[in-house]
């Protein structure tokens, strides 16, 4: 009988190869199908990032009170990231359609489950563990060893739960259907999904945060009660552990059966007429229809596009200067650090995307389109804004809306031109792993600092007037030039984004 | 290359290798129009890749492909606009639907709706899919995928139809429409290709036949010019002669029956 260590690699090794076929190279975590060679790079990085969270705790005996709230930050921030990842590996388990194979082979569902969990420690999943082993481990050193055996109980039960979540979510994927019930029920658990990050925003402050009924129950944090040895926290972190178990076993099982019995609608009802329609703007048409019937990608794109801008706009202004001339400056970088959200344009046609390859489609044209289809949804954020602003001041509203507009459109282009010097040469499925993470990173912090640098030049007229010490606060006066600036700047992002688009050879494969 | 106006595909010296394996090798080849061309032979003779080289999907290694006077790789627009291609494995979005398909392919190829409307609801009904054009792709059997995937190839009415395993997952019915729809394409004067590895299929549609092995062609000419040529009674024997795979079926066989 086939083992479930056996399907997790064959799976993990399948998809490595596929994904080196289609990028023509190696490749971070996916080009290795041994665990710990997977796993190495992310358990540097998450003990790393844990140890530096954990230290207050580590120098200061006194601050031993502390731990819960730093296991419950650490826990947190380790189930966020599992059910983070766990959107992507859906997306590649979909998409590369690698369970398939398995639908008509007499496999137990258990040994599926198993498997299932098995693919996500191979694709990096173990290393999210690190966030909490590592400072266990630390902690159990100076405290204990009542300290690692909680933290690694944590740690294994937030794996569950994680990936337990996101195979719920993939489970509502309602791929092949029709319904805008069961699309809307899976878009909503998809932005929460992706929203679960906001939580941090809500969590009592370290100095705040007190021994409360309340937080001996509520996991993550209960397993660091646990540590100090509060037996209510002991039974409410034993619940969470076996809750996560049979949420993991329920998920995994509903995700294994939707796949083996097809991910078809039997019940839909279908018009039998039907239309055709030729207009030239039926590409933009197909992926807005794409997007509407993958509830997944459209949360990360609203995401993406919305939450991130916002984030940063918001943080940025306090209410004082919430109208203030520096909202051209501030929208210019929030939409251009949007721009990477185009790859969720690439990554819609999934499968598909191998048709393009035959079809007479220009390099050009794909570029543009996909840039254009993003655009359509920064369109109502920069309305929005400048509506918002327009109250309190319509000149400011304009110049805000303007520039967010076209730095967008110039950003969305650039990064779109980007994205399509990576697509792989012969027919592949388009997947959220295109463009390789090193790549997306670079793209990333490359465009962070590119657009903060611009940012920066649409202050100097401030700067120059004012001096830096007086540039946040509030009532400051409106100059002229502090408002051309943006605009110009944001107008030759545009013209920077048109002109890159313009030349484009087309490429044949290899 | 022209004849009389006409477009012809044409493959000189043509090489392709993957990894180290010669799929195409040395292939110097032309398809006329107003014929239906066979591309005969065995799982992974280098049949697909020959075709997929006409669109300029992959690049040759050595060799030149005409697509009249295209050339695919330097020039891939123009040549997909050319040509008329079914793959063998459908690819097609699964979160679609025919219709959309076919306005989506429609306006790649920039075609207008008063002169097409007509040519789809012809296609449409010569393939029968008129019940199943509103349901997702996803939810398709193989059959109805693949006339789906002949559809978005017979659109553009393409000047060289290339079809690769046109015949797979098709039931009787609509095979038979498929043979008629590539005799009335070679009749008005267009290029027809496809590939199989049936032999009957071969022999009861083309009028030429191309016996492709191990990445060469290695003969080509009309059933009864194939025959005669080896002195075979039928196309199973002269494949079976020009491939050396008569020797290997023997050996085979004595491993299934014993040497009786």
């Amino acid at each position: 009988m086939t083992g479930w260590k056996t399907i997790s690699s064959i799976l993990a090794k399948e998809s490595n190869y596929r994904l080196k076929k289609k990028h023509g190279r190696k490749l971070t975590r996916f080009s290795t199908t041994n665990v710990v060679k997977s796993n190495f790079l992310g358990i540097v990085v998450m003990s790393g990032v844990s140890v530096v969270i954990i230290f207050p705790v580590l120098v200061d005996v006194q601050t031993h009170q502390a731990i819960p709230f730093f296991v419950g930050i650490l826990g947190l921030l380790e189930l966020f990231i599992g059910a983070f990842a766990m959107a992507y590996n859906l997306h590649v388990l979909l998409e590369d359609r690698l369970l398939e194979p398995l639908r008509f082979l007499p496999i137990e569902e258990d040994v599926v489950r198993k498997a299932l969990l098995g693919i996500v420690v191979y694709w990096g999943g173990l290393s999210y563990t690190f966030i909490l082993l590592t400072p266990s481990l630390l902690l159990a050193l100076k405290f204990g060893m009542q300290f690692l055996a909680w933290g690694f109980f944590a740690s294994i039960t937030i794996l569950l739960l994680s990936t337990g979540i996101g195979y719920f979510a993939g489970s509502l994927y309602t791929k092949y259907s029709k319904s805008i019930a069961a699309r809307l029920a899976s878009l909503v658990m998809w932005i929460l999904i992706f929203g679960f990050g906001l939580i941090f925003r809500f969590i009592p402050k370290e100095g705040n945060f007190e021994t409360t009924t309340f937080f001996l129950l509520i996991p993550p944090f209960s397993f660091g009660y646990a540590m100090l040895g509060y037996p209510t926290a002991y039974a409410s972190s034993m619940l969470t552990f076996i809750a996560s178990l049979l949420i993991y076993k329920y998920s995994s099982g509903r995700f294994w059966k939707v796949l083996s019995y097809g991910l078809v609608d039997s019940k839909a009802i279908y018009r039998r007429d039907w239309h055709v329609g030729f207009s030239r703007s039926y590409f933009i048409k197909k992926d807005l229809k794409l997007f509407s019937r993958n509830p997944k990608l459209l949360a990360s794109t609203l995401y993406f596009l919305i939450v991130g801008p916002f984030v940063v706009l918001l943080s940025l202004l306090r209410a004082e200067n919430l109208f203030s001339p520096l909202l051209p400056a501030l929208s210019l970088f929030a939409a251009g650090v949007s721009g990477p959200s185009v790859a969720y344009a690439y990554a819609i046609e999934g499968s598909g995307a191998k048709l393009l390859y035959f079809l007479p489609l220009p390099r050009k044209i794909l570029v543009r389109e996909k840039a254009t289809l993003i655009l359509l949804f920064t369109l109502p954020i920069a309305i929005l804004i400048s509506f918002a602003v327009i109250v309190a001041n319509p000149i400011i509203g304009v110049v805000t809306g303007a520039t967010y507009f076209f730095t967008s459109y110039g950003s969305l282009l650039i990064n779109s031109r980007l994205i399509a010097s990576k697509l792989p040469k012969e027919p592949a499925s388009w997947t959220e792993k295109l463009p390789s993470q090193s790549f997306a990173l670079a793209i990333f912090f490359g465009e962070f600092i590119l657009f903060g640098f611009l940012a920066g030049l649409a202050l100097t007229p401030y700067v120059i007037k004012l001096g830096l010490r007086n540039l946040m606060a509030g009532n400051l006066p409106l100059l002229p030039e502090a408002l051309a600036v943006p605009l110009i700047i944001s107008i030759g992002v545009l013209i920077l984004g048109l002109l890159i688009t313009s030349f484009l050879e087309e490429k044949v494969g290899g | 290359m022209d004849v009389l106006g006409k477009l012809m595909l044409r493959y000189v010296n043509v090489t392709k290798q993957f990894g180290g394996i010669v799929a195409v090798n040395d292939v110097s080849i032309h398809f006329e129009p107003g014929k239906i061309y066979a591309l005969l032979g065995p799982n992974g003779s280098g049949k697909s890749t020959l075709m997929k080289l006409a669109l300029g999907v992959i690049k040759p290694d050595f060799g030149k492909i005409f697509v009249g006077s295209v050339d695919p790789s330097t020039d891939p627009i123009s040549a997909r606009k050319i040509v008329g291609y079914s793959p063998e494995d459908v690819i097609l979005y699964e979160s679609l639907t025919p219709a959309e398909h076919i306005s989506f392919v429609g306006s790649i190829y920039g075609l207008n709706k008063k002169e097409l409307d007509k040519r789809v609801k012809m296609l449409i009904k010569l393939f029968k899919m008129n019940e199943h054009m509103n349901k997702l792709v996803g939810e398709l059997s193989r059959g109805n995928k693949k006339k789906l995937s002949l559809i978005l190839a017979l659109l553009h009415d393409p000047k060289i139809l290339i079809l690769d395993e046109p015949f797979s997952g098709l039931d009787p019915e609509i095979g038979r429409v498929l043979k008629e729809l590539m005799k009335k394409h070679a009749k008005e004067s267009k290029v027809v290709l496809f590939s199989t590895h049936i032999l009957e299929l071969a022999e009861a549609v083309a009028d030429e036949i191309a016996i492709m092995h191990r990445g060469k062609i290695i003969e080509v000419g009309s059933k009864m010019e194939l025959r005669d040529k080896l002195q075979a009674k039928n196309l199973e024997d002269v494949f079976m002669e020009v491939t050396g795979l008569s020797t290997e079926l023997k050996d085979l066989l004595t491993i299934l029956w014993g040497a009786e």
